[in-house]
């Protein structure tokens, strides 16, 4: 009865979504409200994978970065159509990879090509544990940012130079589709059996150990399927850019996730996906005018020029951290408000009965 | 003679310089509660930490239901180092005494059977560490001196989880519930487990919002849900005052009946363990100081001297 209830609501809430987008994309497909719709949908699917490592399985993580970067050229380089490959890879001959393959494709290539690194780099890396393994997936993003800006590699990564006109979407509904479906299967996954054996290693690691649970192959299923994500989200960023430089995904594109997580609440998936929207809508749009020099009323205030945003941004932020301690969400998701709320005001009846 | 489930030969745990555990051999049979006593820093969780895994010996054999699960011999550094008893025993270069002639081959068979039975990889430098949840899986399952469950999960999905192992599914159906059925299946179990050690009514509250006394109980259903044939209790009635371990005596002795279980525990409660053990087997410093049933070991020399101390002591 009440499952049911939920059912309809969210699939009301869904359709008022999509709806929503569709008006968007058709009236303002370049307004600030879609750009940030678009990056928030990218960044949550990021963000959620990040918290499949971090917060649900306890490996601390900083390679997303890295990940988002090798699935963004893995879409880029596959999908460049072979006529315009000349133009794009202008310093290289047209580059050595001659044929384009089918949007789709590419964007499951783009999860599957960092779903392999992270099981070549996962076998040494995952025995590391806490700072240890952070340090190290963070060197192998450093490593594959300088690897794909290699002058020798030009060819098949067209070097430190841009990568553009592979195959894009039309309607801004596509990256939230996409990401909708993909945070769909990791909630699957992390409510499924393997989902309880990753909290379990989380909580303790010795204890889950001696209950039967493979740490290796669970930790390696968490990494891989994490970066498996991490990868069609940085396609998706590579559409929504039209273009992919390896420059961009620096250590403060994963520092800028791990925001997410952390605003967001550890361990929730609709906390990620809250806070990402939260995160680029405030980072792009909402705190913009703060860049702005334009006299307010007839008042020049001398703070607001370019950059003053950053600035109250991060003030934003330590706020936001100082009086949600564990994040907004907490490890709660969104449903669980409506549904713990009655039982603890029974309870709370009952205590004051047997007072 | 009932069967051997447990067999522990020659075990050396040796941490640089320091042996834990030195040379300890025991056995566990079928059905029985088998205790392992001794002094605070005897060596009891090493021994139990070799047994499920966690360490691997530096010399020794562990055999489970006649199979060998744990073998080592001293390698590497420790090879100088080691201070432990029969180095050379479960390496290629083992030469037993008492080896019948080559002549005489009918003795030379019937010897070597039963050095095979003993150790099926006697004579080679075999080495096996399997990590603890392999172990867990052939049937042995264990508690924790100071309790280790899940914090932030509810009793009943911490008993949940410890059924992950046995699943028939795999990741994918396992992610898109195609194992309905058998998650199902695991649910009602799990009910089934936590009526029979009576935690049914706090199922839904968070584990480490139990009582002391009920977390260990907890920790043993848990390690229950694993279908074990041996069950390791480690000091399951540290902390207990003495009425909850006049309970859970009695809740160890219903487990061993109900579920046709085999457990070998540690424990520091004499009246708990005299009461309830089949056989007791003591430590001190790492070496087997004495075994046997319980009213031989309360009157042992040795055991009072090293562990159990004179009354008179104890009224003082």
């Amino acid at each position: 009865m009440k499952n049911k209830k939920f059912l309809i609501v969210s699939l009301i809430l869904a359709a008022v979504c999509i709806v929503g987008v569709l008006y968007v994309n058709a009236n303002m497909r370049y307004s600030m409200l879609a750009s940030v719709l678009q990056k928030g949908a990218i960044y949550a699917l990021v963000a959620v994978a990040l918290n499949l490592l971090n917060g649900f399985t306890g490996l601390f993580s900083l390679g997303q970065a890295g990940f988002m970067m090798l699935g963004a050229y893995t879409y880029a380089i596959l999908t460049i159509p072979v006529a315009e490959r000349i133009a794009v890879y202008q310093y290289f001959d047209g580059g050595i990879i001659q044929f384009c393959l089918p949007m789709a494709v590419g964007l499951v290539l783009a999860g599957i090509v960092p779903m392999l690194f992270a099981w070549l780099i996962g076998k040494p890396v995952l025995k590391l544990k806490s700072d240890y393994l952070a340090i190290a997936t963070l060197g192998f993003a450093e490593i594959m940012r300088a690897i794909i800006q290699w002058k020798n590699l030009g060819p098949l990564t067209n070097s430190s130079n841009l990568l553009k006109r592979f195959a894009n979407y039309e309607n801004i509904l596509f990256p939230m589709v996409v990401s909708a479906v993909c945070i769909a299967i990791i909630v699957l996954m992390i409510n499924s059996t393997y989902g309880r054996a990753f909290k379990a290693i989380r909580d303790d690691e010795i204890a889950a150990e001696a209950m039967g649970i493979n740490l290796a192959k669970h930790k390696m299923i968490a990494f891989m399927t994490s970066a498996f994500f991490a990868g069609i989200g940085g396609a998706l960023l590579a559409m929504f850019q039209s273009s992919v430089q390896a420059a961009a995904f620096t250590s403060a594109m994963t520092y800028e996730i791990l925001l997410i997580v952390v605003i967001g609440g550890i361990g929730s998936v609709t906390g990620s996906v809250m806070g990402a929207f939260l995160f680029v809508a405030c980072s792009e749009w909402w705190l913009r005018f703060l860049d702005d020099p334009l006299p307010y009323l007839g008042v020049q205030i001398p703070f607001m020029r370019g950059g003053f945003r950053m600035l109250v941004f991060s003030v934003v932020i330590m706020v936001v951290v100082l009086f949600f301690r564990k994040g907004i969400m907490g490890d709660k998701e969104l449903p669980d408000l409506w549904k713990k709320r009655p039982k603890k005001a029974l309870k709370k009846a009952s205590k004051k009965e047997v007072a | 003679m009932s069967k051997n489930v447990l067999k522990v030969e020659n075990v050396t745990m040796q941490f640089g310089g320091v042996v834990a555990v030195d040379n300890l051999s025991m056995e566990v049979n079928q059905g029985e509660i088998v205790a392992l006593i001794g002094p605070n820093g005897a060596g009891k969780t090493t021994a139990f930490n070799v047994i499920t895994g966690v360490y691997a010996p530096t010399n020794g054999l562990v055999s489970f239901g006649g199979k060998p699960i744990v073998r080592n011999h001293p390698q590497g550094k420790m090879k100088k180092l080691y201070k432990g008893e029969v180095a050379t025993m479960y390496t290629a270069a083992y030469i037993p005494d008492g080896r019948p002639s080559i002549e005489d081959e009918e003795a030379t068979k019937i010897w070597n059977d039963a050095e095979h039975a003993r150790d099926p990889f006697v004579g080679s430098d075999k080495v096996l560490e399997p990590t603890p949840d392999k172990i867990t899986k052939l049937g042995m399952a264990r508690t924790f001196q100071n309790i280790r469950l899940w914090k932030s999960q509810t009793v009943f999905t911490n008993v949940l989880i410890a059924k992950h192992m046995r699943r028939s599914s795999n990741l994918l159906t396992a992610t898109l519930h195609l194992n309905f059925k058998e998650e199902q299946k695991q649910r009602e179990e799990v009910m089934e487990l936590l009526r029979i050690v009576g935690l049914e009514d706090v199922k839904d509250e968070l584990a480490t919002s139990l009582p002391y006394g009920k977390q260990r109980r907890l920790e043993i259903a848990r390690a229950l849900a694993t279908n074990p044939s041996l069950l390791l209790l480690d000091e399951p009635a540290a902390g207990m005052n003495p009425q909850e371990t006049q309970e859970l005596t009695a809740f160890i002795g219903e487990i061993r009946d109900k579920f046709n279980m085999t457990i070998l525990l540690i424990e520091h409660h004499m009246d708990l363990v005299m009461d309830i053990s089949d056989r007791i087997y003591v430590l001190d410093f790492g070496k087997l100081i004495a075994q046997g049933v319980p009213a031989e070991i309360q009157n042992n020399e040795r055991v009072i001297d090293a562990y159990l101390g004179v009354a008179d002591d104890a009224e003082d």
